[in-house]
């Protein structure tokens, strides 16, 4: 059963609300709850819902708001955590790696540390070098965390959900732009969703992609599609836990892939997929591709988005060549451009976005 | 003074000093094999603060943190199985002894990473308001956590959220080699709470009855006003940073001050007040200091005896499910 059409900001809150109403051992703090953004909407009116005991702005100091929550988590509380930016929480490092993600594992099972920390990705508009980093993999490296990544609607609810309902420390990624993104969701809440979900069936190769990449990916396999260029296409939300036998059972068949890390290549989310992959399978017929980040950091001129970002036009490129269609590369690019004229400009989500978050 | 509490004081304050004499002891057998911060010359302050502290009151500490752990009344003898990495230790071989841990006696844990239990203190603190518990969080920081700026934040949460934590700040000159003077414009660590409106004091180990007074005072003041204070008390280690053994052949310290500060061993003063009042007789001590000695050979052969833990239940807990 479907609700109507919602705002991505919207669904955020109104889970955040009904987890809320039903446990009120879930507290809610961190930068820029109660205020006038109220994190891009999310946490709106929820102090006045709630109540200052509940719901609450704190000072400016990630490593204490962090570590304030790991152990009011230990008395019982579920805490969900809010930054604006994943970079803020860069000073919380020390709090979320040691103890964190630790505390289970030292006290052997006696202590759990239930929260949740919400972190926004910032691409676009001009974000530059310390406001737009994809920084996944590296919580992904701590055992003892588990790192989601939702894009699309009706899962971002649930892996929200399931987030809170989580005892371990998820941290939770948002990417700004999903934000401003509309889409239907089902009335039902899911706890146990899987790492990675097929949003395409197809024969011919398989795309694995993350993040805000997969919002575009997937406009482009549609349009594949209809050329009779069929992708088996998956979407990866769950770094960890991470579980791709679906994926390998379609690598088994197609025998290429093309994998798209919403993050640097090196040492990347997308280079361990292929690792456990080729642990199990490596019988390609072309070799694996990875794109994404080149290893620099990310500039603020629109002049460089084009060449830092993956974009349709790069995977369509390396999507021909290794079907061996390269001749048709330039007319579908030409159809596709024709048809996603509103898409083209890779510094805003779309084109009503006026910045300047 | 009331003579029991002195009494009570000094014979925990005692245990603790002949435990951590047989770990240094034993350490070079190879057995604990771990590194080891002992208290020898600190325990009678931790004794001090957690005798005024309740069970329900929840304690962090550090690296340093054998005597924190004892005086919250925790098991000697799982902590020593822990420095020896056993099964039956209190984290089970996965601390060693820079995470001493028992949540039964809401002893939290020592969080080895300078300031790290500062952060975890204000959010259990602020779980303790919130849920409208009488109970208090303390945490044991030292003088080179006041140069981390975990101290600031904190300090400033405490002050803003009006939350029951106790700040102690055992003030033994050296961040491992390092002197105060070298690291700090000034000696006197209240300064930082005054900046924060925070209520505070500063005692020396050695002064015990203002040290039992005011450690009262604090915890009382804590409790009843649900806001934080932070007591400074400046004491002495009398080993090496960590290890064993003595350092002092090194000369980082001066030997001035290495005596001044011996012979103001608060154990040993307080030894004389207990004599001198008759609290206990010098053949009291002797009987005390004999069945200690059989206590803690004891625990010894128990911890050298008992089991490791199983090596494929290194990836168990890693989550929670």
């Amino acid at each position: 059963m479907f609700m109507q059409n919602s705002i991505v900001s919207n669904i955020i809150r109104s889970t955040l609300i009904k987890c809320m109403k039903k446990d009120k051992k879930i507290i809610l703090f961190g930068e820029g709850i109660d205020d006038a953004a109220a994190m891009f909407g999310t946490t709106k009116g929820l102090t006045k819902i709630f109540g200052k005991n509940r719901v609450f702005e704190m000072p400016l100091s990630e490593n204490c708001i962090v570590g304030a929550a790991v152990g009011a988590s230990l008395l019982g509380d579920k805490v969900i955590v809010n930054f604006q930016r994943v970079e803020f929480v860069l000073l919380a490092l020390e709090q979320i790696i040691n103890n964190a993600a630790k505390t289970h594992y030292i006290t052997n099972g006696k202590h759990n540390v239930p929260i949740v920390i919400r972190l926004v990705v910032g691409r676009g508009w001009g974000q530059g070098p310390s406001h737009s980093q994809s920084l996944e993999s590296m919580f992904a490296l701590i055992p003892g965390l588990k790192v989601f990544m939702p894009v699309f609607p009706d899962e971002t609810k649930n892996l929200l959900y399931e987030a809170i309902h989580d005892p371990n420390p998820v941290i939770f990624i948002e990417n700004r732009w999903i934000h401003y993104n509309y889409g239907k969701i089902e009335k039902k809440f899911i706890k146990n969703n899987s790492s990675c979900v097929r949003l395409n069936q197809g024969k011919d190769l398989t795309i694995v992609s993350s993040g805000y990449s997969s919002v575009e990916t997937l406009n482009l396999v549609k349009f594949l599609k209809k050329n009779k260029i069929n992708i088996d296409f998956f979407h990866l939300r769950k770094f960890k836990p991470l579980n791709i036998d679906k994926i390998i059972d379609s690598v088994k068949k197609t025998k290429k892939i093309i994998l798209i890390d919403n993050s640097n290549i090196a040492f990347g989310i997308m280079g361990e997929v292929l690792r456990q992959i080729v642990e199990k399978f490596n019988k390609f017929k072309t070799s694996p591709v990875v794109m994404g980040l080149q290893d620099y950091p990310i500039p603020s001129s629109r002049a460089f988005i084009e060449k830092i970002y993956v974009n349709n036009e790069k995977v369509l490129k390396k999507i021909t060549t290794l079907l061996n269609k390269e001749n048709q590369f330039s007319g579908l690019l030409k159809r596709y451009n024709f048809l996603n004229e509103n898409n083209k400009f890779l510094d805003t989500p779309n084109p009503k976005f006026k910045g300047p978050f | 003074m009331n003579k029991n509490l002195l009494k009570n004081i000094f014979l925990k304050s005692l245990f603790i000093r002949r435990i951590e004499e047989q770990i240094a002891k034993k350490y070079s057998e190879q057995e604990m094999r771990c590194p080891v911060h002992l208290s020898i010359g600190q325990e009678l302050q931790a004794v001090t603060i957690c005798d005024v502290l309740t069970k329900q009151d929840i304690v962090f500490s550090n690296h340093r943190s054998h005597a924190h752990y004892l005086s919250k009344g925790c098991s000697p003898e799982k902590m020593i199985c822990e420095l020896y990495g056993k099964k039956n230790g209190c984290l089970n071989g996965r601390g060693g002894s820079m995470h001493l841990q028992d949540i039964s006696k809401n002893f939290f844990g020592s969080l080895p990473i300078v300031g790290s239990g500062l952060a975890l203190a204000a959010g259990t603190a602020f779980a303790q308001k919130r849920n409208k518990k009488n109970s208090i969080s303390a945490v044991f920081l030292g003088d080179g956590t006041m140069e981390e700026g975990i101290v600031h934040e904190t300090m400033n949460f405490s002050s803003i959220f009006k939350i029951p934590l106790l700040f102690i700040c055992e003030n033994n000159f050296y961040s491992i080699f390092t002197h105060l003077k070298d690291r700090q414009p000034n000696s006197d660590m209240t300064r930082f709470a005054k900046a924060h409106n925070i209520k505070s004091a500063n005692v020396n180990s050695f002064e015990i009855s203002k040290l039992i007074n005011i450690s009262r005072e604090a915890v009382q003041y804590v409790r009843k006003n649900k806001k934080p204070f932070f007591l400074q008390i400046n004491t002495y280690r009398f080993l090496e940073h960590c290890g064993p053994n003595n350092d002092d052949y090194i000369n980082y310290r001066p030997k001035k001050e290495i005596n001044f500060w011996k012979e103001k061993d608060p154990l040993i003063l307080l030894n004389n007040i207990i004599l001198k009042n008759k609290i206990l007789t010098l053949n009291n001590l002797k009987k005390i200091e004999h069945d200690y000695n059989l206590k803690i050979n004891k625990i010894f052969t128990f911890a050298k005896n008992s089991e490791f833990p199983i090596p494929n239940e290194a990836g168990i807990n890693v989550y929670a499910k």
